[in-house]
This record gives structure tokens, C-alpha cells and sequence, in this order.
């Protein structure tokens, strides 16, 4: 039996459910190049790209109401928020059509990572009384919460399965009040790059960067718009690659550019031009940006687990993984 | 290749990486969330606990002390905290979730409890020790505990200790996080837990290892209380009832009731719950093989003042780890006198609760039917303000 473990499986599972397995190893990638994020969306073959983005920015809602109504600390709301992004990455919508209940489901494995637990059926009242402010009361037990829980359970496990149940957190707000002190910032920017750090959550940032690039990146868009002196933010000084730097503060402008109704930002800032002259004048002093090599991904295979066990490791065991396969 | 096969034979297998690497070999135990099995890594015959995670009963999905544990443990890589081998789903229609443990054997509880094993203080020294450095890793890593007891400080063949259970284990929590008072088994919680403060730190560990420490010299629970309030009250009886002068603060904890302001003499102690703090003999008394820089540490631990209790990292540079009688060798610790535990036979804990090595729980019930009270009564709340 063991003997020919490593030869294909040739059988069904059905008829050799003990049998010999291929192997599947799941490497959790807490941060994804734009190369890789471009094949994930092709491979995802969005028909429609901006309704896509109006499905997601739904999603975001539903999330951040639920979420301020179950009274979670933002940072839940933000894992939630990525972790939709990241599913929708690995996942393509025509599996998945129910993007509300994806929704749910990354705000409930948020709400468990982020130690802010709540009970499913209590976002799920929540979401519904968000939905229906005046509509019919409905009890824990009724039906429609029931029915819904169902779904969520077994969604739940995709979710968990498309982070590779690595529930590490990173968020820049902590970088941003330290690094706003190490400036000797005044407090107002400090707000407004908070502001902008909560709107980096409905971008695809905190897949590719690292939190302190996206602190340093909100620091310096507030302190542009604030009219601050700029010459302090060295980004070497705080550890973080330049080109690492500029490339969150240009995604972060070009979704101001493209999306800014749809932003926490808009209730001060209106007006897009601001952040046209920004990147006007960022792109003029900037170098060429290459992206480091990584493999191409596949979308995730959600029979996966019918196939064979899988195998969930974090980044930093590859080494070791590898060693064991080299050892075969 | 033969070998392997022999031992796959005829046994549950499970595919992990390019070939089957463990085997499942019996059942040991069963959580309330989980199932142990005693398992085998097939490449290395390394003898492993595979923990598999129950689910689809539960109305709220995958378990959070699983999500506690995966969380916690693939990130802590210490000599004295058990190390999280792989985390994995298994084929087949239940495609349940597996993680792989290391295996020990037993527990600081079965030896404290086994009255055929003598120890010497070099002996405790040296548990403490240990215990101390997997503390302090999980510290500096900004991770709480929140469940040190005997019973989750497992001891390894060659009689290394390590901290398991990370089930009700977080994050250093930031300022202003709330986080529930009712962790820890309640015969080694902190007194600013049992008054019921939502904010507290990672001293809420050191006072667990203080009562384990004072445990260890007694050979029996330092304060097993029967209910939270008679640990409340056996707490303030063994250490005194904290005022304003002695710990600052005290009298704005939720459940802080005690009127200070009477004098604390013994008569009245009986009905206010007002006690005299313990003078430095009745220490000894209490303690009498411990020596001084022994005692000056369990006071220092067992300090009922949060701010004023000592950390980790000074616990560990205390005088009474310099002193002799030096920690004794892990290797040559006592041991429970059992089987050989390293071939196929392995013979787990002749208790019959069963299972005895990683992941046995004995008040867990309790905690988590408190816990499952608190979010109770925080539903309780939401409804009210639903309807």
C-alpha cells in the first residue's frame, strides 16, 4: 500500500478510498506580487470588471455596517475586508455567486482570528436588521437565520482553507501612531493617514505590502494633502524598501483616483484632482519598478479535500518542507 | 519501504506531502472539540498526537480554541512549548481537520499526584526553570496563556517541560481591549481576574505559576477553591485582602466588595472576608523546605497587585534560579514509573480519565460552560437591543 505511494493515483476515490494520495501541499502566501495577482484574475475571468468591483464595494458595506453594529473594533472589519479580497482571488464568483454570504462568512473567521468573537447567528441578525431597519422582527431561531447558518458553516471552511488557516494579522494602524510620533507629526494627519489605512483594506495593498510600507504610505498621502513637509519620509529610515513605498502610494492614489465617492476620505477630501497633481508628481521622479520573480498561481481547487489530504504550511516552513521532499 | 508498509498495514492512513507520513495508531482521548489519536510519523517512527478537530456539530463552525491553537503554536518554536508538527485536512467525506503534535507522555500533575515519586528542590527548581523559559518565549511573543496548570505542563521522555494547550491563549491585547475575565482553571487565577477586571496582562500567567510553584513544594493545590467566591475568599485568606494602599486601584474592580475600612483583625475576617496579610513566618511555616530566595520569588509571584507582581523576565534572572542547589538535568528528573514509552508499545497514563499526555482536560467543561454563560449573557444584551 505504501509502497506505490508515490505513483499517480489512478483509481477514483470512490473505489480506493484508502488508497495511495498525490500530494498537496498548501503554502500559505500572506503577500502576493501584482504578476500573481494578474494571472488569479484572469484565471478568475472576470466577465464584467466594474461590476465586480460594484459587488465587492457591496460587500465592504455589508461588512462595515454589521460590523459597527456587533460594535467590532475596525481591525476586525479590515481582516474581513482582505480576506474577502484574497477569496475572490483564489475563487472564481461563478462558485461562489453569494458574495453577501462570503461577506458573513470573512466577517465571522475575522471576528475568531481577531479574538472579538461573536456567535454566527448574532452577525447574521445583525446583517439582517441592517438589511431590513423597519421590516419584520425576527427571532434566533427563525428559519431564514437558520437557513443561512447552514451555508455559512461550510462557506466558513472555504474561507479558512483559501488563507491556508494561517491567521497571522497585520494591519498599519499600530506603524502609523509610531511613525506619526518619529515624525513629530501633529495630530489631525495622523487622523487623516488613519483615514486613508482604512481605506487601504478595500484595496489589493494589504495582499502585496507589508503593513509598515502601507503605514508610511498613508503618512505620506496625509501629509501631501495636509501640505506638510514631505522631506522627512525617508522611507530607508523606517525600513521599508522605496520602491516597496511607492508602489503603495500609487495604488493607494490611483483608487482615490478611480473610486473616491466610495471612500471614508470623501466626506473631506471631494475633489479627485488633488490626487491627479499627486501622482503627476510622483511619477515624474520615479524609477522603474520590476517585479521580483514568484511562481504563477492556480485558482483554488475547492474539491481539493475530496481528492486527498491536504497539507497547510506557513511560508517560513517551506525550507524544511522542501528538505522533506528532497529526502523522498 | 517494507517496514512501512507492515506498519500501514491493515491501519488508518493519511497522505501528507509526497507520501503517507503518519499513521493513526489508536484513539487516547476526546475533548469537547477534539479527538486524540497516538499517531506515528511514518518516515522517522517518531511517535506524534494527532488532535483531529471536530466539525460540522457545532452551531458555530470551526472551534475558536483550534483556531487559538493553529494560530499560536505554528508561530512559538521554543524547547518548552510543544511544537505543532503540521496542520492538515484529511481526505474522505469528513475532511476534517488534523493537527499533529509532538507526543509526551505525561504531566506535572500526574507527578505531583504520585505519591511513589519523590522530588528534591533541585528538582522543582528546575521544572520552574522550565517552565519560566517557555513563558517567557510565549511573553516576548505577545502571547497570554490564560490556562497554566499542572495539568497542561507536559513532560517529554527526556523529561523536558513544555506548555501546551494554547486553546484559550491571545495576543497581548492593545490598550483598551476588553477580554474576558473567566479564563484560567480557576484554582490558578488571579485575583484581579476573580474580581472580574476585563483588562489585564501576561502577569495573569505568572500568577498561575506562582500557585504551581507553591504546589510543587506542597504536593497538594495551593487553593483549590470549591466556587469563584471560595477562591476569592481562600485567596485573600492565604495572601490577605488587597486595600487601596496595597494595591491601588483594587476598589474599582467590578467585583470588589470587600468594605476595607474595617479594622482586619481575625474575628471580623471571619464575616467581612477581611484578612491579615501573612506575616514572613507564617510563610515559612506554610513552606517549610523552601528557602528564602524560594520564598522571596513565590511572594513576588503570588503578589496580589498585578503592577507590583513580578514578570517573567526577572523571575527568571531571580536570585533563587542562582542559588544552589542547581536545576537538575532535564534527563535526570523523576519520572512516573511506567512503561517504555518509545516503541510500540506505548502505554499512555494508567489513570482511567484515559488519555493523559497532550490535550487532556479536566475543568475544561467548566471554563467553556462559563465562557458559554458570558455570551450568554453579552446575547442577552444584543437582543435587548435588537428588539
Amino acid at each position: 500500500m505504501a509502497a506505490n505511494a508515490s505513483t499517480p493515483r489512478s483509481g477514483s476515490p470512490s473505489t480506493n478510498p484508502q488508497g495511495p494520495l498525490p500530494a498537496m501541499i498548501q503554502l500559505s502566501r500572506p503577500y502576493l506580487t501584482q504578476n500573481q495577482i494578474w494571472t488569479l484574475e484572469q484565471n478568475v475571468a472576470h466577465t464584467n470588471g466594474s461590476r465586480d468591483q460594484q459587488l465587492k464595494f457591496q460587500a465592504f458595506s455589508v461588512i462595515l455596517a454589521t460590523g459597527s453594529y456587533l460594535r467590532f473594533p475596525i481591525r476586525t472589519m479590515g481582516t474581513a475586508m482582505v480576506l474577502f479580497q484574497r477569496f475572490y482571488l483564489f475563487n472564481s464568483m461563478q462558485d461562489f455567486p453569494s458574495t453577501l454570504d462570503t461577506a458573513h462568512a470573512c466577517l465571522f473567521v475575522a471576528s475568531k482570528t481577531e479574538d472579538t468573537l461573536k456567535k454566527l447567528k448574532e452577525i447574521l441578525l445583525a446583517s439582517y436588521y441592517i438589511k431590513h431597519p423597519s421590516g419584520p422582527d425576527i427571532s434566533m431561531d427563525s428559519p431564514i437565520i437558520e437557513d443561512q447558518r447552514r451555508r455559512l458553516i461550510s462557506l466558513e471552511r472555504h474561507v479558512l482553507e483559501t488563507m491556508s488557516f494561517d491567521f497571522r494579522v497585520r494591519h498599519p494602524q499600530p506603524y502609523i501612531i509610531k511613525f506619526a510620533k518619529r515624525l513629530r507629526y501633529p495630530m489631525p494627519l495622523a487622523e487623516t493617514a488613519w483615514q486613508i489605512a482604512l481605506d487601504s483594506y478595500r484595496t489589493l495593498v494589504p495582499l502585496k505590502c507589508t503593513p509598515h510600507a502601507i503605514a508610511l504610505g498613508c503618512l505620506y498621502i496625509a501629509a501631501s494633502l495636509l501640505e506638510v513637509n514631505l522631506s522627512d519620509i525617508k522611507p530607508e529610515q523606517f525600513c521599508v524598501r522605496p520602491l516597496e513605498f511607492e508602489n503603495v502610494v500609487l495604488e493607494l492614489l490611483a483608487f482615490y483616483i478611480d473610486w473616491l465617492p466610495q471612500t471614508t476620505l470623501f466626506a473631506t477630501y471631494t475633489d479627485p484632482s488633488k490626487f491627479m497633481s499627486m501622482r503627476i508628481e510622483l511619477n515624474k521622479r520615479l524609477g522603474k519598478y520590476t517585479e521580483p520573480r514568484a511562481p504563477a498561481l492556480k485558482l483554488r481547487d475547492y474539491t481539493m479535500g475530496d481528492k486527498g489530504t491536504v497539507r497547510y504550511v506557513l511560508n517560513w516552513e517551506r525550507e524544511r518542507i522542501e528538505r522533506e521532499i528532497d529526502m523522498h | 519501504m517494507e517496514e512501512k508498509a507492515r506498519l500501514a498495514n491493515g491501519k488508518k492512513k493519511l497522505g501528507v506531502g509526497r507520501r503517507d507520513r503518519y499513521i493513526k495508531e489508536r484513539k487516547v482521548g476526546e475533548g469537547t472539540y477534539a479527538v486524540v489519536y497516538l499517531g506515528r510519523q511514518l518516515s522517522t517512527s517518531r511517535v506524534v498526537a494527532i488532535k483531529k478537530i471536530k466539525v460540522g456539530q457545532f452551531k458555530d463552525g470551526l472551534d475558536m480554541s483550534a483556531i487559538r491553537e493553529i494560530k499560536f503554536l505554528s508561530e512559538l518554536r521554543h524547547e518548552n512549548v510543544i511544537e505543532l508538527i503540521d496542520v492538515f485536512i484529511s481526505s474522505g467525506t469528513s475532511r476534517s481537520l488534523n493537527l499533529v503534535l509532538e507526543y509526551l507522555s505525561a504531566d506535572l500533575e500526574m507527578i505531583i499526584k504520585d505519591r511513589s515519586v519523590v522530588f528534591t528542590a533541585a528538582d522543582i527548581k528546575s521544572w520552574m526553570r522550565m517552565t519560566f523559559a517557555g513563558l517567557y518565549h510565549c511573553h516576548r511573543h505577545n502571547v497570554l496563556h490564560r490556562d497554566l496548570k499542572p495539568n497542561n505542563l507536559l513532560l517529554s521522555p527526556s523529561g523536558h517541560l513544555k506548555l501546551a494547550d494554547f486553546g484559550l491563549a491571545r495576543k497581548q491585547p492593545g490598550p483598551y481591549d476588553v477580554m474576558t475575565p473567566t479564563v484560567v482553571t480557576r484554582w490558578y487565577r488571579a485575583p484581579e481576574l476573580l474580581l472580574g477586571s476585563k483588562i489585564y496582562t501576561r502577569k495573569v500567567d505568572v500568577w498561575a505559576v506562582g500557585i504551581i510553584f507553591a504546589e510543587l513544594m506542597l504536593r497538594t493545590p495551593y487553593l483549590p477553591g470549591q466556587t469563584d467566591l471560595d477562591q476569592l475568599d481562600l485567596t485573600f485568606r492565604a495572601l490577605g485582602t488587597p486595600t487601596e494602599q496595597t494595591w491601588p486601584g483594587v476598589s474599582l474592580l467590578p467585583d470588589f466588595f470587600y468594605d476595607t475600612a474595617k479594622t482586619s483583625t481575625a474575628d471580623t475576617g471571619k464575616k467581612s472576608g477581611i484578612y491579615p496579610a501573612p506575616s514572613r513566618d507564617e510563610m515559612r511555616m506554610r513552606f517549610s523546605a523552601a528557602s528564602e530566595n524560594a520564598l522571596d520569588l513565590l511572594c513576588k509571584m503570588t503578589t496580589l497587585d498585578p503592577a507590583k507582581r513580578i514578570d517573567t523576565r526577572d523571575a527568571l534572572g531571580s536570585e533563587y534560579f542562582r542559588e544552589l542547589p542547581r536545576p537538575t538535568q532535564p534527563d535526570l528528573l523523576p519520572k512516573l514509573r511506567k512503561k517504555d514509552d518509545t516503541a510500540n508499545e506505548v502505554k499512555v497514563g494508567s489513570n482511567n480519565t484515559g488519555f493523559s499526555g497532550a490535550l487532556r482536560r479536566r475543568e475544561k467543561d467548566d471554563i467553556s460552560t462559563e465562557a458559554e454563560k458570558e455570551r450568554e449573557r453579552r446575547l442577552a444584551g444584543v437582543a435587548k437591543r435588537l428588539f
